[in-house]
């Protein structure tokens, strides 16, 4: 508990320090068409990159989860997974935004508005195979598998495919790769990204804390009603033996 | 291997035997050219559009026949008897094979089907047959992993549609830019594109059949 404070202290104080230096940041250059909405860039480039970092670390959970068969690892891939939907989505969304801003249309089938794209359906079906099952141990098992066997597709959408077509994203990638970024810009950049990391992060646990106790509170109703003693359920029932 | 051999052995026996699944697929192969050929008969489109053409038949012949090997086992009541019998990597990998080959003939098939129908220029032979031959490695360990999940759920067919068709959007991507390249577009990189799906098939060939075995007994 006193652990999840501190975190949240944390985060708030990471976040005023973003909100303090995104205020002081110069106005981007020329190049873009709006320099103020170019500062959507401290948001769109976070939670991009960290969208992959999570995939990864569901993949790796589901692993876990194969080779240990352990509830919680099942919790942290299926959480990772989530949070790293939605930062797919908050960065397909705001790179909408931007390339309406920069570019007069929000859709234009660049190579990574179409990697994104992608994978946000490739982990959508995730939540699809999730409803399939009936039991715990079978959806758990099986979408771990898929978890992994999703994020196969990763090295490829983010750096083989984009790689082969021409794409407006190449200035921009090799700009934060060199970190050809100013020192300001730079500052705030790694600032923005260290809260989106940390707000992931929390994120992650929160839903983590929320899986446990509705899986734990599944597992008590099943041993109340006399349904959750299988084996397979880990819960140990009480037995009353006779005297002789 | 030789127990992923009998596997094979055993689908294309059984596939022999009732012959309708082949069929179906090579009916669904040549209809879906014609149909491909009839939409572009006014003009012969360009490599851009007739690589979309190629890649849409392999991916709906594809997605429509191959998830069926491990839906079938469950549905006949059969899938239990493998698992009590079989080796999990064995059977993943018999069938990965068998649906390679199946997606193969159909690609055999109905890709010089459309170029006749549609009137492509193949400017480049060699690269399409070898694009082709990754671009069905590829898919058949793709949708192969995703039937084998799809097999045990409520929803079968439904869900092995769902989880299959974004999964092997990598592919369409990689292959159309193969595809481009061998009918002729100068644009388009033409041998990265057919090493790129031979890697793509190289590691789902390598890491379904272990990913499978972690949960087919569950």
């Amino acid at each position: 508990m006193r652990l999840h404070w501190f975190f949240f202290v944390l985060l708030l104080l990471c976040a005023i320090g973003v909100t303090v230096l995104y205020a002081l940041a110069p106005q981007a250059g020329p190049a873009f068409m709006s320099p103020r909405t170019a500062k959507i860039l401290f948001f769109h480039v976070p939670v991009a990159m960290q969208s992959s970092l999570f995939f990864l670390w569901s993949a790796v959970a589901g692993v876990a989860y194969l080779v240990r068969r352990q509830p919680a690892w099942d919790h942290h891939s299926r959480s990772a997974l989530e949070v790293g939907f939605l930062f797919a989505l908050l960065a397909t969304l705001t790179g909408m935004v931007f390339a309406d801003q920069q570019w007069g249309v929000a859709w234009n089938w660049d190579a990574r508005q179409q990697y994104i794209f992608i994978l946000l359906l490739i982990y959508a079906a995730y939540f699809a195979l999730r409803l399939g099952f009936t039991t715990y141990e079978q959806t758990a098992a099986y979408a771990a598998a898929y978890a992994v066997f999703g994020f196969l597709t990763v090295p490829f959408l983010v750096w083989v495919l984009p790689r082969m077509q021409p794409s407006q994203h190449e200035q921009a990638n090799r700009t934060i790769i060199e970190w050809q970024l100013d020192t300001e810009y730079g500052r705030v950049f790694l600032a923005a990204s260290f809260t989106i990391l940390l707000l992931g992060i929390w994120c992650c646990a929160a839903r983590v804390k929320e899986l446990r106790a509705s899986h734990d509170k599944e597992e008590d109703d099943g041993c109340k009603s006399g349904s959750g003693d299988s084996a397979d359920s880990g819960v140990v029932r009480p037995v009353r033996l006779r005297n002789p | 291997m030789r127990e992923a051999l009998a596997v094979l052995k055993k689908e294309v026996i059984s596939e022999l035997r009732g012959k309708h699944g082949l069929y179906m697929a090579f009916l669904f192969s040549i209809v879906a050219a014609f149909a491909l050929g009839m939409a572009s008969s006014l003009e012969r489109p360009p490599a851009s559009i007739a690589s979309v053409l190629v890649m849409v038949l392999l991916l709906f012949s594809s997605i429509s026949s191959l998830s069926r090997t491990f839906v079938l086992e469950e549905e006949q009541g059969t899938g239990d008897l493998l698992r009590v019998l079989g080796d999990p990597v064995a059977v993943f990998v018999g069938k990965m094979l068998y649906n390679f080959c199946l997606l193969l003939l159909l690609g055999v098939i109905a890709v010089p089907a459309l170029v006749l129908f549609s009137g492509l220029a193949v400017s480049d032979p060699l690269l399409l047959v070898v694009s082709l031959l990754f671009a069905c490695g590829g898919l058949a360990a793709a949708v192969s992993f995703c039937g084998a999940l799809a097999s045990r759920s409520r929803s079968r067919a439904a869900l092995s549609g769902v989880i299959s068709t974004p999964v092997l959007l990598p592919w369409v991507w990689m292959g159309l830019n193969a595809f481009r390249a061998a009918l002729g577009d100068v644009a388009a990189q033409p041998w990265a594109s057919a090493v790129g799906l031979l890697g793509m098939a190289l590691v789902f060939g390598s890491i379904g059949p272990m990913l499978y075995s972690a949960v087919w007994r569950r």
